[in-house]
């Protein structure tokens, strides 16, 4: 075996400590609302505070979930983010393809113009997508919740990335063997990208799944609300019901986290090539 | 299917490509398209290949002028310098892919496949992932892929450039044996002359876009139409010197190379004066009678024997045998054979061998 310097070892140690403290600084909000969520209403406000709940209280799970019309909040946000998922990936694909491979006049102008929108401020796009909406009478309807995510200019560039590093020569290839544009797209360009576009769909994925302000904006009624909007109904003006809304925060993240155990694979080997973080 | 290019010419803003460009091919040919980088070898090929558009002039496949046809109704196969296979499809899904996209029904797709694996040695492969695969395994993947659809035209861009040395050699025999079994009028392109002589029928060789030469290997090795040619054909290259002609015949520093004498009987006629001229390293051959050179370094390759020295500042190489006993700093005699001298005009343009 291979003998080790002594520094090597404490670089060694110092590094495990370092990923070690942050990883416990990543999970202990996650924990403490697990914790929370088993708490009595009393123990919850409790000074000084408890760490592991005297009684588990698994009835607030009950409770927080017949509290707001959880499954049809389910069931909206279930489909507003698989819409806007499936929709934005194929806009990006498409435009990241354009971007990338073909040549039509204007296309630096227009990725430049693309780049730009970059530079704006979420908030902003928050009121003009609200007058748009407005004018064209889409409040309270699903098309108000997905419409205006259809296209990411964020996604569009790190895929147009991507696929501007697949070797010219597989596009020629392609185009030999009688392949069209569209179908190189999707037969060799998708394919050979699966992680990326994996890393593209879950980003989008979860940025829908989380979205708050602007869902709650464009609804009125309780059938249009997504499950974000649950989580209000614990607050009321005599004060919230911390523990009800850490139970129902438990019952919003579930899916998540499913989603990313069976993905995990493609979504580190995504994140690693973009260096993107989640 | 014979091939002829009529005065192509691929321009880039004012740099030419390929300068005017005239080029027929028989049936069943395999010509080396054979070069410098930047010669225009692999411009001409893509043209060939319907992927690069000529700036003027026109290029038949038979009697059809395919000059405006775009690349997939070409009938070709073309092969890439990087072998460009789909890495997420298997070997099967690789070869299949241009007949499926031919709307061939899949069960025929895969026994062509099959077919043509069989041909190229593939066999048991067919499931793996190219990255699963050795160099040459991939290159006749590739081979398989360009071939499956049956074209009139295989096309070759550097076929050997990723492969290492004995790889090199086995496959393109391999590529030879395959041309000759499937009868395909073949052209390819290649940096390398040893590779181009070895198993083309005829060569072309470019420079700046200009073909230097097309001819038989053999034929161009002995016969170099200039300068460029001479050089770029031939491991060790030929030595390459200033002469004069004078009265006593061809010299150099005072060392005759031929005599007044050789040149009569042998009926050369050349104009005194001062020439480019070349001798190949292995027409200089040992004798009792020839010029006398100091060995200034021997250097053993196997098979021969490789000597440098020097006449006068020129320096020589010559190859001999490898039995032969000699160490740096031995006298030996030289002649250049009969026929193996070649003098250049002012122009590089080989002048007579004498």
């Amino acid at each position: 075996m291979k003998s080790r310097k002594p520094t090597a070892i404490i670089a060694e140690i110092v590094k495990y400590v370092i990923l070690i403290a942050g990883a416990l600084f990543t999970l202990l909000p996650f924990v403490w609302m697990v914790l929370s969520s088993l708490k009595s209403g009393s123990e919850i406000v409790a000074i000084p505070p408890t760490i592991i709940p005297t009684h588990f209280m698994f009835s607030n799970y009950a409770e927080a979930w017949a509290a707001a019309p959880f499954p049809r909040y389910f069931l909206n946000t279930v489909f507003v983010a698989t819409v806007t998922t499936v929709g934005v990936l194929l806009t990006s694909i498409l435009a990241a393809f354009a971007f990338a491979r073909l040549d039509f006049p204007g296309k630096k102008i227009v990725f430049s113009l693309f780049m730009a929108t970059l530079m704006i401020p979420g908030e902003m796009l928050l009121i003009t997508n609200f007058v748009t909406v407005t004018k064209l009478k889409w409040v309270d309807t699903y098309k108000a919740m997905i419409v205006p995510w259809l296209a990411n200019v964020f996604y569009t560039y790190l895929l147009s990335q991507f696929f501007s590093s697949v070797p010219e020569a597989l596009y020629l290839a392609a185009k030999v063997d009688k392949c069209s544009d569209l179908k190189f797209l999707f037969k060799i360009m998708v394919p050979m990208n699966k992680n990326a576009i994996t890393t593209v769909a879950i980003l989008s994925f979860i940025g829908s799944w989380n979205s708050f302000l602007w869902p709650l904006l464009v609804t009125n009624s309780t059938n249009m609300r997504v499950l974000s909007h649950g989580l209000v109904r614990f607050q009321s003006e005599a004060g919230a019901q911390y523990q009800l809304i850490m139970a129902a925060s438990c019952i919003l993240v579930v899916p998540i986290v499913i989603i990313y155990l069976f993905l995990r694979k493609y979504i580190l080997e995504g994140m690693a090539y973009t260096g993107v973080k989640g | 299917m014979e091939i002829k290019i009529l005065n192509l010419t691929k321009a880039y803003g004012d740099f030419k490509a390929v300068d005017d460009m005239n080029l027929s091919v028989e049936d069943g040919e395999l010509i080396g398209l054979l070069g410098p980088s930047g010669c225009g070898k692999s411009t001409t090929l893509f043209m060939l290949a319907g992927l690069t558009e000529p700036t003027s002039g026109q290029i038949f496949f038979g009697d059809k002028d395919v000059t405006k046809v775009p690349p997939e109704d070409r009938e070709i196969g073309l092969v890439f310098q990087n072998y460009a296979l789909y890495p997420h499809m298997t070997v099967l899904d690789n070869i299949t892919f241009p007949l499926i996209n031919r709307k061939v029904k899949k069960a025929e797709a895969i026994e062509r496949a099959q077919e043509m694996a069989h041909l190229v040695q593939l066999d048991g492969l067919l499931n793996r992932k190219p990255s699963a695969l050795s160099g040459g395994q991939q290159q006749r993947v590739a081979i398989a892929r360009a071939l499956v659809k049956k074209p009139q035209v295989l096309l070759l861009d550097e076929p050997l450039s990723n492969l290492d040395a004995k790889l090199r050699v086995e496959t393109r025999e391999e590529i030879k044996r395959i041309q000759q079994e499937v009868k395909i009028t073949t052209l390819f392109v290649t940096h390398d002359q040893e590779e181009a002589m070895s198993i083309s029928n005829r060569i072309a060789v470019m420079n700046r876009g200009v073909v230097q030469q097309y001819d038989a290997p053999q034929a161009m090795y002995l016969n170099p139409i200039n300068a460029f040619v001479a050089q770029f054909l031939g491991m060790p290259q030929i030595n390459m010197f200033q002469a004069q002609v004078t009265g006593r015949g061809i010299e150099l520093d005072g060392v005759l190379l031929r005599t007044r004498e050789q040149l009569e009987s042998a009926g050369k006629k050349i104009a005194d004066g001062t020439y480019q001229m070349g001798v190949r390293p292995e027409s200089l051959e040992l004798c009792e009678d020839g010029f006398i050179v100091k060995a200034d370094n021997v250097r053993m390759t196997g098979r021969d024997l490789l000597i440098f020295f020097k006449i006068g500042t020129t320096e020589f190489r010559a190859l001999t045998h490898s039995d032969l006993q000699l160490r740096e700093g031995d006298n030996l005699c030289l002649r250049a054979r009969k026929n193996s001298l070649i003098i250049f005009d002012a122009d590089g343009s080989a002048l007579v061998k004498c």
